[in-house]
Parts: C-alpha cells; structure tokens; sequence
C-alpha cells in the first residue's frame, strides 16, 4: 500500500499546557502500564507472567496469551492509581520493538486503538533507548553526554547518550546477552527459572576467586558470551564427574566465580569506552542492573576513576511502562508522533521513529 | 437501534464494517495477506471519519473471535478492547464459523431446500478447522480442529445436501470420496467482517457480552510447549 491517505492523529500542543501520557509495555513476558505527566511517573504497573517458570524460559505463545488477559486490567489500574481520567490524555505511547513479535502486537493493537478513540496522537518507543533515559527518570539524574551499559537477558550494549533523543551503540555483544549468561549458568546448576538473581544472591556468600573461567578478546567495544557459557558447561561436567555432588557443595563458590567472570567482562569494555570518550557520566541499565554484584562494582569503579555513577530505581531496571513513558514525553515535546499505521517489530531499528 | 463496528483478521484478509440495525453501512478491507496490525485501527479511523461519528455514538464492538491464526485474533481482539476501554462500549465475540456460514447464505439467497453448511478454515498439515451447521443456521458440531488423517469421514454423509466451503474446503472434500451431487464445494468464500452484521445485532439485543478485561481468542487448541 502506498504512503497516501496515512493518518496521523497529530495535534498541536498549547503552551504551558501539562502533558499527560499512557505507557504500554510488551515487549516480552511482563505486562505494563504508566501514566506520565509531564516527564514525572505517576503510576508504574507491572503484571508478571508467572506461567513461564514452569516451562525454564519465556514461551512466546503463553506470553502473548497472557498480555491479551493483562492489558486492560493492568492499564485500567495505572490510569486509577495516577488518579488520570482518560479523556487527560494528550497521547498513547507504546513499545514498538525489540521484542517477542506476538508480544508486542497486544501492546501496539491496543494503544493504536485507544489513540483512534480518544482521537489522540500515537508515540512509538524503541524498547532499549527507552532502558538507557530510565536513568534520566529520577535525581539523581547523569547530565549530558553519558555512556550507559545496558545488559539484560535479551541485550548487552553500550550506548553513548548525547541527548534524550539522540543516542548512539558503541559496543554490544556479537553473540548471547549477558543477562542469557546467568540464566544459563542457573539451569545448568539447577536453579529455578528466573535463575540470574539466585545467582547474585548465592554469590553473595561465595568466593569469586576460587574458579577461574576465560574471558574472551572480543575487538572495540563489543562482548562475547557464548565461549563461557561452553566454558562453565564442560566445567561442570568434569567437575561432577569427579564428585557427582561438586554443585551442590560448591553453589556458592561457583556462583560467586561466574558473576565476577561476566562483571569483569562487562566492566572492562565500560572502562575502555569511558577512558576514550573521556565521559564520567556513567549508567548501567535492564534487568541485570538489578544485579547486587554489577552494582557494587560501578560504584567501586566510579570511586576509583572518579565517575559519576548512576543506576536506576529497581522498578524501572527491569521491562516497565515507566521508562517507555519517560521516553515518549521527550518524544512528544519533539514532535515525533507516529503514523496509525505503525507496525511492531521484533528486531527493531535503532534509528526509528524519534529521529 | 444498535450501532456496531465489525472486525474480522481470523485469515491472511482482515476487515472492518460499521452495521447499524444489522445493516452494514461501511467497510474496509485488504484481502491479501497483508500486516492486520498496521490497518485495523486506520479502517476504524477511517470509518469515523466517514461516518462523521465519534465513540459516544458505537454501542458494541463485534469481533471474530475464531479459530484461526491466533496472531491475527489476537491483533483483532486488543484493538476491539483498546475501542471498548476508551469508549465504555460493549464487546461482543463471534465465532468466526458461525460468521462464515452467515456469509455463506448471505452469498448464496438461491439455498432454500434445508441441508448443512461446513465451513472450513487451514490450520496446519493434515489438519483443518470446520463446523457443521444447519442451513438455518443451527449449529450441530461447533467449530473444533479436523485431523484429516485420523477422522471417519464416513459419519459426514449422514448431511446431506452438504456445502463446503472456505480455505481448505478442498482438504476435506478429498476425504469425502466418492463424490456426490449432494457435496458442493466452494473455496472462494472470502471472510469478510461485514457477514458479522446480523449475527452482531442479534447477540447486541440478547445482551451477549464478553467480559472486557478476560476475553481471549477462541484458541480451541492448548499451548504446544516444546522441551
């Protein structure tokens, strides 16, 4: 179909009017809704899907089946709890990718809809810029320009951030994501699914120095985590082919071992891209930025080096709406609405929709 | 008078009608296979805009709730509640058989002896979706998955005149040798979400609603989980 008859549902803005925003999020195996006004979270609902544990991993199809039975009452609830009527909206943002193809066509289906009935315009969010400006949310906030590494259990990449709407990748892994690292790890140990956190807090206890695994030489800025997820794989088969019981009396230890082998990796090329940059300003971002080991390190690191470090509030680390809000507000003070006929993607292009 | 807007993406075609009173007054459609998701929202856009109506003016929204590819339900169904949510209007699911054999007699006024409709829909290898209906509309067998390698198709003939009908009627016409004049087949009927317009009004004034919040696609199938 051609370009011609496209409706874009775009109204101009008066000044000093207060801009209040509706949030869905998809994009994966959590439901989510916020309400953003003018650029502050009113309200962050998440719905998690429970469903998945059984099965040791996100199944596409019982997410989207999920999302269908979430969204109303999820956005019903963010609407109620920031104390919005819908008729307050000035616009309807939702996640238009990356993410789970099924996932994501609930989300966007239904705020395409509800822009359409509210004859509101339609904002479309790029899932891992809107991660990077979850930094941006709360005080205290990293001025301009800032790098941030966001690593989650689909992504790892450092981003160089110039302004709200203008960020560039300068390093990302080749292979898996590091948050796939330690939920590997946990399965092969035998932990329960979501297993990256238990991971983080056996190792808590344990001591990362006693096994040793290779860090790989991956060139620039760019990770690889695939040759130590192998490397742990044929660790363990050896080790427990010694002593069929090595996991379980050595779970914290090896746990311990792990998450500073995949905190180092993830930290040597943040301290390469600072030291060439020549930026202090530094985030982490996603889901494993809820990790209690990277944490502490940045803020280790950043004492070492004198950065300014930053780390977003726990709920707006993992999948959220607040943080896909955060971003359309700036996207809407840009003027960057999005035609109705916007389609999701699974894959998502870095230079969509804002731009 | 009930005002309705009709939306039907259960196959590759995907559609929008506006019925008032039962009687279609608009409709939009692609019937290729095209991106459901890009268009459902701009027909119904486009629908208002040419009906110069605004949501206070919709009672219901009908949607064709299957089977059929679940993501194209599930495209359809949450712009039909994303409508619902913002306009307090009702929702109304229809099973999209039933959609098909209301089509189907629409197309074809010159049926009158009484005999059984079978619309049939692909799902995948060796299996298709199908219902068997009256020609008045009185469902025997709802909708349900065909393993046309497994079924006895020979309980089939005890329907006679029988029309077959719908992508992958084809399928199941093969299984019904021989042949008799007493089996039509047509795999030209096209879906289209404007057959939903009597069907609609009817479950309108009955007050047959679905729960907004907890409505899903009629799957007919569990989740297939792999190891």
């Amino acid at each position: 179909m051609n370009d011609a008859g496209k409706t874009n549902l775009h109204h101009a803005n008066p000044v000093n009017k207060t801009i209040t925003l509706l949030a869905i999020e998809s994009s994966c195996d959590e439901t989510s809704a916020a309400v953003i006004r003018d650029g502050k979270v009113l309200a962050n609902l998440i719905a998690n899907q429970k469903i998945h544990e059984q099965y040791g991993g996100v199944v596409p199809e019982l997410a989207s089946r999920a999302h269908m039975q979430n969204i109303v009452p999820v956005v019903d609830l963010a609407l109620k709890q920031a104390g919005v009527e819908k008729n307050e909206l000035q616009a309807i943002a939702f996640t238009q990718s990356p993410g789970l193809i099924g996932s994501l066509l609930v989300g966007a289906s239904f705020a395409k809809a509800l822009a359409v009935a509210l004859n509101i315009p339609l904002i479309a969010v790029h899932h891992m810029k809107a991660h990077v400006l979850a930094n941006c949310i709360d005080e205290p906030r990293p001025s301009f320009p800032f790098l941030c590494l966001t690593v989650s259990g689909g992504h790892t990449q450092i981003v160089l951030c110039k302004d709200y709407l203008d960020m560039e990748i300068i390093g990302q892994t080749i292979d898996d994501a590091a948050g796939e690292a330690f939920d590997k790890t946990a399965k092969l140990l035998g932990l329960p699914y979501p297993g990256g956190p238990l991971i983080d807090r056996y190792a808590q206890q344990g001591n990362p120095h006693r096994f040793h695994f290779p860090r790989p030489q991956v060139p620039g800025y760019d990770y690889s985590f695939s040759g130590l997820k192998t490397a742990i794989l044929y660790f363990l088969r050896e080790q427990s082919a010694e002593d069929a019981s090595f996991i379980e009396k050595n779970l914290p230890d090896i746990c311990a071992s792990v998450q500073q082998t995949i905190i180092d990796i993830l930290m040597q090329k943040l301290i390469k891209a600072a030291e060439d940059t020549g930026i202090r300003e530094v985030c982490i971002a996603g889901g494993v930025s809820a990790n209690k080991g990277l944490r502490k390190r940045l803020l280790e690191e950043a004492e070492k080096r004198g950065w300014h470090a930053y780390i977003p509030d726990f709920q707006y680390c993992t999948d959220n709406a607040g943080m896909i809000g955060f971003m359309a507000y700036h996207q809407y003070l840009a003027g960057a609405f999005t035609d109705l006929r916007v389609t999701p993607s699974a894959r998502g292009d870095w230079k969509m929709a804002e731009s | 008078m009930a005002r309705l807007i009709l939306i039907d993406t259960a196959t590759a075609a995907g559609s929008v009608s506006f019925a008032e009173e039962g009687r279609v007054v608009a409709s939009f459609g692609h019937s290729q296979a095209e991106d459901h998701a890009a268009y459902i929202a701009d027909y119904v856009y486009r629908g208002l805009s040419q009906l110069q109506l605004n949501g206070t003016a919709i009672d219901a929204i009908a949607v064709s709730a299957g089977p059929g590819s679940y993501t194209g339900l599930r495209v359809g169904l949450s712009t039909a509640k994303g409508l619902c949510y913002a306009w307090n209007c009702q929702l109304i699911l229809l099973p999209t058989m039933e959609i098909m054999a209301a089509g189907y007699r629409q197309l074809h006024p010159e049926i009158h002896e009484p005999g059984f409709l079978v619309p049939v829909l692909k799902s995948r290898k060796n299996e298709v979706y199908a219902a068997l209906y009256k020609t008045d509309g009185t469902t025997i067998e709802p909708a349900r998955p065909v393993q046309l390698d497994e079924e006895d198709f020979s309980t089939w003939r005890n329907y006679l005149p029988m029309h077959v009908f719908g992508e992958g009627a084809d399928r199941i016409i093969n299984k019904l040798q021989p042949l008799s004049v007493k089996i039509a087949l047509d795999t030209t009927y096209q879906l289209h979400a404007s057959h939903m317009a009597e069907l609609a009004e009817r479950a309108f004034c009955s007050g047959q609603f679905a729960d907004l919040a907890y409505a899903e696609p009629f799957y007919l199938k569990p989740t297939y989980v792999g190891k």
